[in-house]
């Protein structure tokens, strides 16, 4: 294995210390796969330094995002404190993260890592803490909530139901059983399916297949809950035809509104910066069963927005980049 | 398994296991400190699990819970421990394997159906032990089904009855463990009731005798293991381990823990101290004779 960059050890400490927290003598487990094996041996020497049992389990890329690890790797993530997962194709979504999850893991999730995440001031200059109680704060809000109404300077205005949904609360700092997307700090909640309607205005970026910032807004007009128009420009139609591509209408269903909160994250087109960037939103699109939600789509994508402003019920909850609960 | 030093030898087993179709996960156990200490919680999960597992590692983990438990749960586990480059290339890797299997059978046989085995050597070595309640091992490095051997290592071996060695073991070959090596000056062990009471010879002698020391487990001192190095692509003494301990018409002892053989004994560690032109008899009846293995 490579030795790891000196550069990538401040981020790692970061991982290992304030994320992970991770304890003399822990069970610390850290999965990857070929192409992050530096950001992986970053983190196993930080932890090693830090007097935990480190294991690195380099596993085959993943076709598809989701798809299990193998059988011997689950079994090691099921001994694990605390897992760290430098991966290309996300294993977040798996039967052997819900197990180890159950099994009381605090898992850092590292998909698709890149040197600039790894040394970004989101990473590095995050106070973890701080943000953690903005967003359990919001993510009770959104718990006990019934209605959402979204809008923004460019011209979103949305709809829908979220009675009965509970809230993912994606904080840093991850307790025993959670997970959490450094630096990603986003609360999501699941939109009651069909009850979305309005239109979505995403003027950030799309952080997946290659789109990233975007050049033109991406509009999208929904009803009952589904995508039933969506314009722009080259990116607009790039996208609609990929989604168009599955032949699945699922693909288009309105499956989640998820509120960045990291503070030092900057809009980057990698999605683990982009989708905590405080004072954005994202809609996600396609599966929402992997949120709690009952639609299973092929796939899964976000749509960033700029300056929202949330509504639950009668009461603003965010506006300006400021939660207001 | 595998760690850093060892990785481009993991790397090419893994990628000729994906030709063949195998879903290959490569795992890099927690640091150890020494040969056979036993890996962490996370290790023996994740080998528990498969079918086939690898060890080229830099220190051994073929006498660990760990691997014990892998193979009650039904994996073929290979051991390369300390694997070179040289050793990917040439060498015991590349004798016939399937050809050597009877003789490796019979032997093992031998010492599962005798009650008493004698060993002398030209440097002196004159070592009794009991073979009474013992199952002799065949690792021919074939894994017909769930088990363990070291390739390109082809012995026969046993863990004696527990208590009963007794003499003198001189040591003229290689001690492939704990960066010892090949020797210099003969290492001999006296040994009493099954226990190593004294190591001289030296400074090879006195680096192992402060190393087991430190150890503070009376256990390290067990006499865990006889056993016969059969790879005739093995030829000469080079440090590497299983090179070494595979040498054809050598013997070697194992001390420390036993379990992985069918022994009782867990210790901190386990190493093997490998000598040459041995004579051999179990019940009396000569087996080797001055190096050369008769029946053969």
């Amino acid at each position: 294995m490579a030795e790891a960059k000196l550069d990538l050890l401040p981020g790692a400490r970061r991982l290992v210390h304030v994320n992970g927290r991770v304890q003399l003598g822990e069970e610390v487990v850290v999965v990857t796969d070929p192409t992050m094996q530096r950001y992986a041996d970053a983190v196993s020497r930080v932890a090693q330094e830090a007097g935990a049992s480190v294991t690195v389990c380099v596993i085959p890329i993943r076709d598809q995002d989701g798809q299990e690890p193998p059988p011997p790797v689950a079994r090691a993530m099921a001994e694990a404190a605390v897992i760290f997962s430098p991966v290309r194709v996300s294993i977040t979504h798996t039967r052997a993260m819900r197990t180890a999850l159950e099994a009381g893991a605090r898992v850092c999730m590292m998909t698709a890592y890149t040197d600039a995440i790894m040394t970004s001031s989101a990473l590095l200059d995050t106070d973890f803490g701080a943000q953690a109680d903005v967003c359990r704060r919001l993510g009770a809000a959104f718990t006990v909530g019934e209605s959402v109404r979204l809008t923004s300077p460019r011209g979103t205005d949305l709809c829908f139901g979220i009675e009965g949904r509970v809230a993912n609360v994606l904080t840093n700092i991850p307790e025993a059983g959670e997970l959490g997307p450094i630096p990603d700090i986003e609360v999501n909640v699941v939109p009651v399916t069909g009850s979305a309607e309005g239109t979505i205005i995403a003027d950030a970026s799309v952080p997946y297949l290659g789109i990233g910032i975007l050049d033109e807004p991406i509009v999208c007009v929904v009803r009952e809950g589904y995508i039933v128009e969506m314009t722009g420009g080259d990116q607009a139609d790039f996208l609609r035809e990929y989604l168009d591509s599955f032949g699945d209408r699922h693909c288009f269903n309105v499956a989640e509104l998820g509120v960045g909160l990291n503070p030092n994250a900057r809009l980057t087109g990698e999605m683990l910066e982009d989708e905590g960037v405080m004072g954005t939103i994202h809609i996600g699109i396609g599966t929402s069963h992997t949120l709690g939600g009952e639609i299973v789509a092929p796939t899964h994508y976000d749509l960033i927005m700029w300056e929202p402003t949330i509504t639950v019920d009668d009461q603003i909850v965010q506006r300006d980049k400021q939660v207001l609960v | 398994m595998t760690d850093a030093r060892c990785m481009p030898i993991a790397e090419a087993v893994a990628d000729e296991g994906r030709k063949v179709g195998a879903i290959v996960s490569i795992v890099i156990p927690p640091e150890r400190s020494i040969d056979n200490e036993e890996p962490g919680s996370a290790i023996a999960a994740a080998i528990l699990g498969a079918d086939v597992v690898f060890l080229p590692v830099t220190l051994a983990m073929a006498h660990t819970r760990a691997v014990r438990e892998a193979i009650g749960g039904g994996a073929r586990v290979l051991s390369m421990t300390a694997f070179t480059e040289r050793m990917m290339l040439e060498g015991g890797l590349f004798t016939d394997f399937r050809a050597r299997q009877p003789l490796c059978q019979n032997l093992a046989a031998m010492l599962t159906h005798g009650e008493h085995l004698r060993v002398t050597n030209p440097s002196g070595t004159d070592l009794s032990m009991g073979l009474v309640g013992v199952t002799g091992n065949s690792h021919a490095c074939l894994l017909d089904g769930p088990g363990f051997s070291a390739v390109p290592n082809i012995e026969a071996n046993c863990a004696p009855t527990q208590g009963t060695a007794e003499g003198v073991f001189v040591c003229d070959g290689s001690i492939p463990y704990y960066g010892v090596g090949t020797i210099r000056d003969p290492v001999t062990f006296r040994i009493s009731d099954g226990f190593v009471t004294d190591i001289s010879g030296g400074d090879q002698a006195d680096f192992l005798k402060n190393l087991l020391a430190r150890q503070e487990d009376p256990w390290v001192y067990n006499l865990a293991q006889f056993a016969f190095g059969l790879n005739p692509a093995c030829t000469e003494f080079t440090g590497e381990m299983l090179n070494d301990e595979g040498v054809n018409g050598t013997v070697h002892i194992g001390i420390g823990t036993s379990a992985n053989l069918g022994g009782e004994v867990t210790a901190k560690t386990h190493f093997d101290a490998i000598t040459q032109a041995p004579t051999v008899w179990i019940d009396g009846e000569p087996v080797l004779s001055d190096g050369e293995i008769l029946n053969d």
